[in-house]
This record gives C-alpha cells, sequence and structure tokens, in this order.
C-alpha cells in the first residue's frame, strides 16, 4: 500500500483524489506501523518547512522515514522533497532529513520585478533519462509554487531543471530509490497523473 | 514570464454568481459544473469565493467545495468565511492549494503570520478589495460593504511583511462592468508587492488583458462574467496571448 505522510495539515486531500484518479490503492496516515508497512512513501507539500519537521519529530517519524528511504520507493512533493535534503532557511536554519546532500535556499533577485513566490506552469528540462518521466512529453507543463528551492553540490541527483526569472534550479531530483519534484504533480493535469502513476509503478 | 488565467468563481449557498461592484448577486448556476468546464478547457487555475460566507458569520460549506475539487487537477485557492488556522486548514482539507482570506486578516493580521508559519506562505492567498477615491484606493472588506480608511497600497505592503504568498486584487469599481481592468490600481500594486498580483474586476473583451500587459508588470488574471456570462472558452484568450 502506497502511503501519503499526513503532517496534520497540507494539501494531502487532493494527492489523495489524483491517485483515486489513477486507480491506486492508498493510505494517508501519520502511524509508525503503515508507515513501516508501505510500499512507497509520499510526502506531500504544501506548508512551512519548520513546521513540518517540528511534526515530524513531534510523532516520532523522522527516523521511521530515513529507514522507509533505505529500502522503498520515496517521493517527497515540492516542500516534501525540501525535506529531504540537509537543511532549510525558511523561518531560520532547520535540519532536514538528511538523506540528499544539499540544502533549501529562498529566491532573490536583483530585479524586483520578479515576484516571490514561483507561482505558474513551467516547463521542466530533462537532462537524464529516468522511468519517472515515461509517457511526458518535454513541451508538458507542470504546476509549481514555492519562495525556496534545491542547492546541491551532488549535481548527479538532478533529474531535470526548470527556471524562474534567470535561474536554473532543479525540478526533479532522483538517488536510488528516492524521488523529488518541486512541481506539484497532483495539480497538474493529465501529465501529473502520468508522473504519479511512473512513481507508483517503481 | 507567461500569464496566469484563472476563472474566478464567487459561490452563495450551492449557486455560482455574480454581481456588479460585487452587488445585486445574479444566479449563474451549478459551481460543480463550472468548474469541471474549465478545467477541461486548460484553465490554469481556479479561485473560488463563498461571498457572503463572512457577511452572515457563516463557516464555508465543505461539501461543497469537496463536490467542486474532487476531479479537478490543476490549482485551486478558496476563500471566505475563514478566521483561524483551524478553517484554513479544514479548507485545505476539502482538496485545494492555497486559501485567501480578507475580513479577517484585516480584523486581526496575525492570523497571515501564524498561516503562512504553518501552511507556508505560498498557500496564504490576501484577498484585497480596493475602491478608487481622490488619488487613493481605499481598502474594503465584507464584499465591498465595509469600507476600512485604509490606503490598499499601505495595506499591500503590509501584508508582504507579514507573509501573505500571493495577493488577489479586486476592483470594486471595475468589477462586473466588463470596461477593463483597473490599470492605475494594478500598475501600483505590483510596483510596490514583493509577491505576486492577480488582478480582478473588469474583463470585458480580450483587449483588456493587452491593456495590463502592456502597463503593468501583473501576468496573473481572475475572470468571472468573461467566462460565466460571455460563455467565452478559455482556449480563445490562450491563443490571443500566443498570436501577441
Amino acid at each position: 500500500m502506497i502511503v501519503i505522510v499526513d503532517y496534520g495539515f497540507g494539501n494531502k486531500i487532493n494527492l489523495s483524489s489524483a491517485l483515486d484518479k489513477i486507480k491506486v490503492d492508498h493510505l494517508i496516515s501519520s502511524k509508525k506501523k503503515d508507515i513501516e508497512n508501505c510500499s512507497h512513501l509520499i510526502l506531500p507539500g504544501v506548508g512551512a518547512f519548520k513546521t513540518t519537521i517540528n511534526c515530524l519529530k513531534k510523532k516520532k517519524l523522522l527516523n521511521t522515514i530515513k529507514d522507509i528511504a533505505k529500502k522503498k520507493p520515496v517521493l517527497g512533493i515540492c516542500l516534501g522533497m525540501q525535506l529531504l535534503f540537509d537543511y532549510s532557511v525558511e523561518n531560520g536554519k532547520t535540519k532536514g532529513l538528511g538523506l540528499l546532500k544539499g540544502s533549501v535556499k529562498k529566491f532573490d533577485f536583483k530585479n524586483k520585478e520578479i515576484k516571490i513566490p514561483n507561482i505558474g506552469w513551467n516547463k521542466v528540462m530533462t537532462i537524464k533519462k529516468n522511468k519517472i518521466f515515461s509517457n511526458i512529453n518535454k513541451m508538458d507543463e507542470f504546476y509549481f509554487v514555492h519562495s525556496y528551492y534545491i542547492k546541491t553540490k551532488e549535481k548527479k541527483v538532478i533529474m531535470s531543471n526548470s527556471k524562474y526569472g534567470d535561474l536554473s534550479f532543479a525540478s526533479v531530483i532522483n538517488k536510488k530509490n528516492i524521488y523529488g519534484c518541486q512541481f506539484h504533480p497532483e495539480r497538474s493535469r493529465n501529465q501529473g497523473l502520468i508522473f504519479l502513476k511512473n512513481f507508483c509503478k517503481i | 514570464m507567461k500569464n496566469r488565467i484563472i476563472a474566478r468563481l464567487d459561490i452563495k449557498s450551492l449557486n455560482l454568481i455574480k454581481g456588479i461592484h460585487l452587488e445585486g448577486l445574479k444566479i449563474i448556476g451549478d459551481p460543480i459544473k463550472y468548474a469541471e468546464k474549465y478545467f477541461k478547457d486548460n484553465i490554469d487555475e481556479i479561485v473560488i469565493i463563498d461571498s457572503v460566507a463572512t457577511l452572515y458569520n457563516r463557516k464555508p460549506n465543505l461539501e461543497l467545495l469537496k463536490k467542486i475539487t474532487k476531479d479537478i487537477f490543476c490549482p485551486i485557492t478558496i476563500g471566505g468565511g475563514i478566521r483561524s488556522l483551524g478553517d484554513a486548514i479544514s479548507i485545505l482539507d476539502c482538496g485545494c492549494d492555497k486559501i485567501a482570506i480578507n475580513t479577517a486578516a484585516v480584523n486581526n493580521p496575525k492570523l497571515i503570520t501564524e498561516l503562512a508559519k504553518t501552511i507556508g506562505s505560498q498557500s496564504v492567498v490576501l484577498s484585497i478589495q480596493a475602491k478608487r477615491r481622490h488619488g487613493w484606493w481605499e481598502l474594503f472588506t465584507d464584499n465591498g460593504r465595509e469600507k476600512k480608511g485604509i490606503d490598499v497600497m499601505e495595506w499591500i505592503k503590509r501584508v508582504n511583511d507579514l507573509g501573505a504568498g500571493e495577493i488577489l486584487l479586486t476592483s470594486i469599481d471595475q468589477e462586473g462592468t466588463r470596461d477593463g481592468f483597473d490599470i492605475d490600481l494594478i500598475n501600483q500594486a505590483t510596483m510596490i508587492s514583493q509577491c505576486p498580483i492577480i488582478c480582478s474586476g473588469g474583463m470585458g473583451k480580450l483587449e483588456h488583458i493587452k491593456e495590463v500587459n502592456l502597463n503593468t508588470e501583473c501576468k496573473a488574471f481572475a475572470i468571472a462574467d468573461f467566462f460565466h456570462i460571455q460563455n467565452n472558452k478559455v482556449r480563445k484568450i490562450k491563443n490571443f496571448l500566443l498570436d501577441k
């Protein structure tokens, strides 16, 4: 069973509707046991970094998630992807899960005409072949809404980049069984549903 | 950056409604069907405002909202009647991505920060209703009924500092008139605001979007009448923008 981690807030419901749509059995849960028994784990987006990490800490799930990430497919969406890295600067420096090397930085443009957050539909420019992109057309656009982005020296985990202003940032990452996307596949029409389907098939 | 075309659905009880200057509300139809139609027609986003929830001190109709969002896989913002973090979370649980607040934020600006800290500022949309005065715009709440004596530009600066992720800026003067957007309002707001502005009120023909693009940095348009009553396709706007 695929488990969507429940932080107690966020947009887990529309992720659940998307999985319903592609007919994938799943469970929304914050119970240790459910997470330990999952086939795939999804860390949803929408939320603030610090509050979410504190919530996982309180529920004593940090180590459970780290253990799962060693053996089962994990997908972090937006904030969920950011949680996978070492730390974020959102609302003060906060340690993440540390499954991937790198940090989460805030957009900062000299040109103040570029607004923050980045909100809207953007292309995903793949730089490496990956089964997570199966049946996705390179012209397809995905929906982004974020003020923070991943900065990593470990370039090999970056599967695709996307652009905002003059900045190119990682939009899909993968290392072994760990996946992450900065966009919201559950909000990205049919191409988003295909992306989720690809993950569920891993 | 590309334009974002957003369908704005104001609802009252179980109906999609539309007014002029936010008044004289007319029933249009079933919001579930309209939302579905726009999603299928490739709308970029949908904004749903329960326009009178605050006014009658009512909670938003969660069951209806769940039905609207169920089969829609594009971003959805929901507003109206949200007064607390708890309200915001229950609205997100209806399957939406962002919540819009207006009256509650004016009465208690700290709520903006509280929301941003938990659900993330990218999910906090400030709905701002502006009425043109001599040389300034006055802030209104309660669906254009309560004037606040606050300068809209000052309020925009303040909500940016407090953690708003986006601003849905409605011109009460232009709303429902089909006379075009309030360019001065949008231009000033976009210059002041760090976060994106969605302009709302006045869309009557395709050229009105062009006018905003030529004179301001605003890239997001909340459109109601042009879709619901004039029956225009989303595609029509997108093709027009491509041809430009």
